[in-house]
């Protein structure tokens, strides 16, 4: 059992949002690249 | 000595501080290593790491100091001189310093913003335990056929596409450093963002949270740029496709604008760290608040967006259109603006102050002395027609060591130096601290400064033979870096001393651990329960000072 199994779950909830977030901001990146490299 | 010797021996045991309710003690054995999901632990594992592989580039430029201790061929074929000086550079960048620096932020940024771990914590785990498997693949090419890749790190082609069988795995293991990066510069991220404790602002976060915050955004948004670009380069090689080949319609000064434009704002992943943690220890040792606390904010901000236009500095004699090298200059040089601030503002944090000179201390010292020097020589090659001269020479070589070996490579040694009372509990060895500070800076410069005569003279880099007006310098080059490398055994046994209790360490120290240290990683047991904070703290009166408290600053200036 980890020290995070006591953290509130709201908190818990938006750490796993905001994961997802700058793992779509990483994904945007690269497809905005291949996008990029596509077209010119 | 056993693993689980060692996990006793890092990490105090949750009865001994009597912080936590619940039965939360490291499991014993290999598998505490291989499945756990502590920050502490991972920070632990990630330094191991990055000394092993600071180690096994060491050893490389050993090979390479050595060949070039003479001119004329002495040790080594040309293709493996080749060899070593690519993998020198991404052993020491993605396997020294980065992991390095993820390491310093798994141990210290939860307690230094009050939460009990990171906020992905088996994300961490992962985000580690493929860095092994990256560099076991990378390594293990220089065992194939052919040899590891030797076109040099910044991997350009057409020539990087000359390698054998060595190219897919040097693509694989770049690909799987991304995946570590990135997903260890989201899982700092989310933490910084969302699990302060309260009362911790943006604006009182120490400065080395704050730089990692800004690094963690430089990685997310370039490592996808490497990961597509290295991509490019397996389908042009295997699939078919002409994206860097001239002769199918390709272009491949593209390669290297797409790589510059990661690899830019990489020199400041390798270095924006090196800042928090300089900023950390000398407000420490001048028992003075940081001077300009939000001005060091808004510099590190500035560098990172300046990071992003100037890519193509690299790259002046590529052939440019005029309008794009003047701007690439002027751009370039906008970047002493923000870096002169925070100079200014670490040698005013020590105008006046009570200080003293402790092992940490003279390691930032030198960082902003030598880092500094460093600054200067990018100034002389960020301007345009200068750098047709010192393009691919030895100045660069010498400009780019001094930056990141005085300068990142001396921030991460006095962290460690700083911070590793607090993780052990034990006190490493003063006089051995000295030696080895007073034995690195000399053999350092003895090692990288001899090199901006021998560019300005016209010794190019990469090149295992050399005109013999070159030797003189090259050998005081060589005796530099042999000497180096051996003073670092000091400071490893000094560490593993404090890790493992030899010479009769005893576990003595207060949780404040320097007299002038501030913030919340102060406040707990030194070496901290294997749990920190899992219930928020109360951030104490006066805790954050070394943040924000310009008035004691002034009052100080006035008893002076």
């Amino acid at each position: 059992m980890g020290a995070m199994a006591d953290i509130d779950p709201e908190r818990k909830r938006r750490n796993v949002i905001l994961a997802w977030v700058h793992v779509a901001l990483a994904a945007a990146i690269l497809a905005g690249f291949v996008y990029a490299q596509m077209h010119r | 000595m056993a693993h689980h010797d060692m996990a006793k021996d890092i990490t105090a045991d949750d009865h001994e501080h009597g912080h936590d309710h619940h039965d939360h003690g490291p499991p014993s054995g290999i598998m505490r290593w291989i499945k756990t999901t502590n920050h502490k632990d991972l920070g632990t594992l990630y330094l191991f790491f990055a000394f092993t592989m600071f180690f096994i580039g060491g050893l490389m430029s050993l090979v390479i100091r050595a060949e070039l201790f003479h001119p004329g061929l002495q040790f080594v074929q040309p293709e493996f001189f080749n060899q070593m000086t690519t993998l020198h550079a991404l052993v020491m960048i993605f396997g020294g310093v980065m992991p390095a620096f993820v390491g310093l932020a798994n141990w210290m940024v939860p307690m230094m913003i009050g939460c009990s771990d990171l906020a992905l914590p088996r994300v961490n785990n992962w985000g580690f335990w493929i860095l092994p498997f990256a560099f076991t693949l990378l390594l293990c090419t220089l065992f194939m056929p052919g040899g590891g890749p030797a076109g040099g790190w910044t991997m350009y082609p057409p020539l990087v596409l000359q390698t054998g069988n060595a190219l897919p795995l040097l693509i694989f293991a770049v690909h799987l450093m991304g995946i570590s990066s990135i997903t260890g510069s989201i899982n700092v991220a989310v933490t910084i963002l969302n699990m302060r404790a309260p009362g911790m602002t943006l604006l009182k976060l120490p400065l080395f949270v704050w730089t990692w915050l800004i690094t963690a955004y430089l990685l997310i948004a370039t490592m996808p740029v490497l990961a597509g670009a290295v991509t490019m380069l397996l389908t042009d090689k295997y699939f078919g496709t002409s994206f860097f080949s001239a002769a199918g319609g390709g272009d491949p000064v593209m390669f290297q604008h797409i790589f510059w434009f990661f690899g830019h704002p990489e020199v400041y992943i390798l270095i924006l760290p090196a800042f928090g943690i300089v900023s950390t220890i000398i407000p420490t040792f001048a028992r003075k608040a940081l001077f300009g606390y939000d001005s060091m904010v808004y510099a590190v901000a500035s560098i990172a967006f300046l990071s992003f236009i100037v890519w193509a500095h690299h790259m002046f004699t590529v052939g440019m259109p005029l309008a794009g090298e003047l701007f690439f200059m002027f751009s370039t040089m906008l970047i002493a603006v923000p870096t002169g601030v925070k100079v200014f503002n670490w040698v005013t944090t020590m105008w006046k102050g009570s200080m003293t000179f402790e092992t940490p201390m003279l390691f930032a010292i030198a960082f902003v002395f030598l880092f500094t020097l460093g600054g200067f020589s990018g100034l002389m090659l960020a301007i345009t027609p200068a750098d047709f001269q010192y393009q691919d020479s030895y100045f660069v070589v010498a400009h780019f060591h001094y930056v990141l070996v005085p300068g990142a490579v001396f921030a991460i040694i006095g962290a460690v130096y700083y911070w590793i009372p607090k993780w052990t509990g034990r006190m490493y060895n003063e006089t051995l601290g000295k030696v080895h500070f007073w034995a690195s800076a000399i053999f350092i410069n003895l090692t990288f400064f001899p090199q901006h005569f021998l560019g300005l003279a016209g010794m190019q880099r990469r090149v295992p033979d050399y005109n013999v007006m070159f030797t003189d310098f090259n050998v005081w080059s060589s005796i530099g870096a042999f000497g180096f490398f051996a003073f670092q055994f000091v400071f490893i046994y000094n560490m593993l001393a404090c890790c493992y209790g030899w010479g009769g360490r005893k576990r003595d120290l207060p949780a404040r651990v320097w007299e002038g240290a501030h913030g919340l990683e102060w406040t707990v047991a030194s070496p901290p329960p294997y749990h920190t904070f899992e219930d928020p703290p109360v951030i104490g009166e006066g805790e954050l000072t070394s943040v924000h408290d310009d008035e004691d600053a002034l009052d100080h200036h006035k008893l002076a």
